[in-house]
């Protein structure tokens, strides 16, 4: 078996002779690392930074074009690779380095799951506030290269907002670090934030560190259901206004409400859901401040959640779309907190899409399974973009069975030519993931 | 020179271009103690006049040194080879604060507490405050990703910054990052805060805006041992509490600091902590009475308390006053900025005693304990030429203890020309070529405030103590 680029044949025997150093994974298991139609000549799954140098050192001498792994839940996003030569699996280097509770930060390799991570964290009180969905399976590296956020972003940001340092591998095996494990730093760029929602195209992530948070003493979520998305948004502006200890912020369509289970008669209402967290005292104000702002607009039905009903209620919300592995049609909306109602009104136009957005960041998620995708999915999402580009928002396709020729990404930025720069300065051979990422890159 | 000159009067007319000695004189200093002349100071009014004096600059193949407030420690806005050092106080103007989508959109020269004061009838905030907020401006604060007392709950600059208007070397002009909470695409919004100017103009800059808290409550509590304080900190790091900032100051500091305010320190104190909690009544009530009880058990001499801002504002006076004060103890000072991590803050104190008695310097610490960093306070007289070699060796004894301690050069200051020699103790070469390449991904060349950052061989610019500074004092500073 062979792959061509260009001019340069890539052999198989040859690739997998040049990795044998690196962890191969026998060429029986090379079918788990398929993406579409496209399976690698070769895998390696190295146990450590160097052997993750090693196979990229090989792939850069042989032209070899790399797709990193973590746990697959999110291979789905952006466009399939414009060659696949290398499956670099990144889940032998799984451990957490050194967790050090008294800074309140951890070091871990970039194939530990997010589960792992949590558990450990667990054990001194404390946990990362970033919330993938399956998280037993999606990687901390994996989280990192795809960049994307979760509910807890409502409060925390971006998984960007939380690595204080990390150890990535360059295209050429050169092995790079930054930052450290202080949470405050100025010493030379931050080069994280580069490689971080990069898809793997400027570097490997291999090792982050994390500022942790200590667990909450308690905490609960209010449920209540109103007519029109507008209401739910004006509610949760106001509680946002009120400073409370506001974790996360949600809001729900019927038919996404419907898929975490809660109900299956709520078509064409909208689930606000209000996550508080802190000191017992606090959260019970809290949560009598968020019922009192849902009652002022005439809603009858406000319920709260403690503790772990609330935990298990947004561990549904966090899988939403994901539940059975990943959904036929996955899309996100990108734009301002002003325009939320307004993206998710397009979202779900024509479609039963399960819509859940968080209004307080713009952030809208559609999932479509295969008996209600809109049914000229291409025309649909060509439309959407339209509109939403119009609102100066974006559209990136998340996940996806089957679309080709729908670029994930849409419109480039402005600032589009510095990242091709970029691009050319740390992969100039365009091994890593190639074609993945915005425009191509 | 000539045509340069003609050609940036004509972008941004007569007045605000400067090229006499004597106009110049006061644009070759900023907060730190280093020195170097621009050729020529030009002012901009707007984006496209930034643009403009870019390419002009491009087109001469001369530098361009954008500067804030120059409030900077490490010699950030010090035109290290010359050429056009371009203010952007000018553009001081608030372009509109988004109270429902909690978004203010400012020019790079508006100050820091400009920003929290017009988002104040809002009920909102801009969370990071540096101790100079009151001179410091936004631009320079995305320059050095600053922080501040308040960042240990809050995070740092880099995490309220959505997004900036920027002009590249070659005069374009392009936003990274907007007014959306996400963005599509290489995060250049990331790497170009902290980048210390060195890789674009930041022009305009959309924030992100915090309620207020309902609550803020300030504690001071003196102890008689600095290991007592230290002990303190941790243990309220360890009981889940995450105040909204810990301060601290060291005996030599309340020494200097009693006599000049008159806060009631005990001459025999040790260390003086304070601690704010910040948030809903009440967690900020249960929080206080804990930190308390902390601070007694860790045989805290006395503990202070207050809820209004009167009342906080003079608990805060002797760490908002102490560098002004450290002048009274000598002519001269050089002061750090180092970073730990927080459980080493004890350890690095220690190390410093030890470097001061090796060096025979006295070095005052006052610091921000919660998140480990530290800000040495040197204090010499320059008048012993001696003393200026051997702070300066003293500085990077500091610098080497916070690097085998865990930590790092910089805190919030950034490296500028101060530290770029100590770049390679704490980088190997793969990790400062990766550094580099930021520039030719920018096409910067040496257009943006050059000879920054990285080891240079040579360093052209003198450790001196500017006589300015010491009649400013450096509260406006840190």
């Amino acid at each position: 078996m062979s792959s061509v680029r260009g001019d340069v044949r890539i052999d198989a025997r040859t690739l997998q002779e040049a990795l044998a150093s690196a962890d191969p994974v026998p060429e029986t298991d090379h079918p788990g690392y398929t993406i579409g139609d496209a399976t690698p000549l070769a895998a390696v799954r190295p146990k450590t930074i160097d052997g993750v140098a090693t196979a990229l050192t090989a792939a850069t001498r042989l032209g070899a074009a790399v797709v990193p792994w973590g746990g697959g839940t999110r291979m789905g996003l952006g466009n399939p690779p414009s060659r696949y030569d290398l499956a670099l699996d990144m889940r032998g280097l799984s451990s957490v380095v050194e967790h050090r509770p008294e800074d309140l930060v951890v070091t871990v390799e970039a194939g530990c799951t997010m589960q792992a991570l949590q558990d450990v964290l667990r054990d001194s009180g404390q946990y990362l506030p970033l919330d993938p969905p399956l998280p037993a399976q999606a990687t901390v590296g994996g989280l990192l290269a795809t960049g994307i956020s979760g509910p807890l972003s409502t409060a925390v940001g971006t998984p960007r907002d939380q690595v204080i340092g990390m150890r990535a591998v360059l295209a050429d095996g050169s092995i790079v670090k930054n930052g450290g494990i202080v949470v405050k730093n100025v010493t030379g760029y931050a080069m994280d934030r580069l490689y971080i929602g990069a898809m793997g195209t400027l570097a490997v992530i291999a090792e982050a560190t994390f500022k942790v948070t200590p667990l909450p003493r308690a905490e609960a979520t209010v449920v209540a259901t109103f007519s029109s998305m507008n209401a739910a948004t004006t509610v949760c502006n106001v509680v946002t206004a009120q400073g409370l200890p506001l974790m996360a912020a949600e809001v729900l369509n019927g038919a996404a409400w419907s898929q975490v289970g809660q109900s299956d008669d709520g078509n064409g209402d909208y689930t606000l859901l209000l996550r508080v967290a802190g000191r017992p005292s606090a959260v019970a104000r809290s949560i009598d401040a968020c019922v009192a702002a849902c009652r002022e607009t005439g809603v009858a039905n406000v319920e709260s959640l403690n503790d772990d009903a609330s935990v298990s209620l947004w561990k549904k919300v966090t899988d939403l779309g994901w539940e059975s592995g990943p959904p036929d049609l996955a899309l996100r909306l990108l734009g301002t907190p002003a325009h939320s109602a307004e993206l998710v009104a397009l979202a779900a136009q024509e479609s039963d899409a399960a819509v859940s957005v968080s209004p307080t960041r713009g952030v809208v998620k559609a999932y479509w399974n295969s008996d209600a995708l809109p049914p000229d999915v291409h025309a649909y999402i060509a439309g959407l973009r339209e509109a939403v580009t119009a609102l100066n928002g974006t559209v990136v396709v998340e996940s996806r069975s089957r679309l080709d020729g729908v670029d994930a990404w849409g419109p480039t930025p402005d600032s589009f030519a510095v990242m091709r720069q970029l691009k050319e300065q740390y992969d100039p051979h365009g091994i890593l993931n190639p074609g993945r990422y915005v425009g191509g890159l | 020179m000539e045509s340069l000159i003609k050609e940036l009067r004509q972008a941004l007319g007569r007045r605000y271009v400067m090229e006499r000695p004597e106009e110049l004189l006061v644009y070759e200093y900023d907060g730190s103690v280093e020195r170097g002349a621009p050729q020529i100071v030009a002012v901009p009014a707007d984006t496209e006049q930034v643009s403009r004096v870019v390419s002009i600059a491009r087109k001469h193949g001369v530098p361009v040194v954008p500067r804030g407030a120059g409030t900077g420690l490490s010699g950030g806005a010090i035109p290290a080879k010359g050429g056009i050092l371009m203010p952007l106080t000018r553009m001081n103007r608030i372009l509109e604060i988004d109270a429902a989508e909690r978004v203010a959109i400012v020019e790079p020269g508006v100050v820091n507490i400009d920003i929290s004061k017009a988002a104040e009838p809002y009920g909102l905030r801009y969370a990071p405050d540096p101790s100079s907020q009151k001179a410091c401006t936004i631009g320079g604060n995305v320059a050095e990703n600053a922080g501040g007392p308040h960042c240990l709950a809050y995070g740092v600059t880099t995490n309220h910054v959505l997004g900036m208007e920027t002009v590249l070397a070659d005069g374009s002009v392009v936003w990274v990052g907007g007014r959306q909470h996400e963005s599509i695409g290489y995060d250049l919004r990331g790497v170009l805060i902290g980048s210390e100017g060195t890789l674009a103009v930041t022009t305009k800059v959309a924030v992100r805006l915090q309620p207020l808290p309902e609550m803020v409550t300030t504690m001071l509590a003196i102890f008689q041992e600095e290991d007592e304080a230290g002990a303190a900190v941790s243990a309220i790091i360890a009981s889940g509490i995450v105040p909204a900032a810990i301060e601290m100051m060291d005996k030599l500091t309340i020494q200097a600091v009693e006599p000049a305010i008159h806060a009631g320190y005990p001459a025999d104190a040790g260390a003086v902590l304070l601690v704010e909690v910040e948030g809903l009544r009440e967690s900020v009530a249960e929080e206080a009475a804990e930190v308390q009880e902390i601070c007694r058990a860790s045989s805290a001499t006395e503990v202070r308390v207050a809820d209004d801002p009167a009342e906080r504002e003079r608990l805060w006076a002797g760490r908002k006053t102490a560098l002004g004060a450290l002048g009274r103890l000598a002519p001269s000072y050089y002061l750090l900025d180092g970073v730990v991590p927080r459980s080493r803050v004890l350890d690095a104190l220690r190390r410093i005693r030890e470097i001061s008695q090796e060096y025979g310097l006295p070095i005052a610490n006052v610091f921000h304990a919660g998140d480990g960093n530290l800000h040495p306070c040197i204090l010499f007289d320059e008048r012993i030429p001696d003393e200026l070699r051997r702070s300066k060796e003293a500085g990077g004894a500091i610098l080497r203890a916070c690097l085998d301690l865990g930590g790092a050069l910089s805190g919030e200051h950034g490296v500028g020309l101060e530290k770029q020699e100590y770049m390679d103790l704490c980088f190997t070469n793969a990790d400062l070529d990766a550094m580099a390449r930021l520039n030719p991904g920018f096409a910067s060349g040496e257009t943006f405030n050059p000879g920054k950052i990285f080891p240079s061989g040579a360093s052209c610019v003198e450790l001196l103590q500017h006589p300015a500074i010491a009649k400013l004092g450096l509260d406006a500073f840190v």
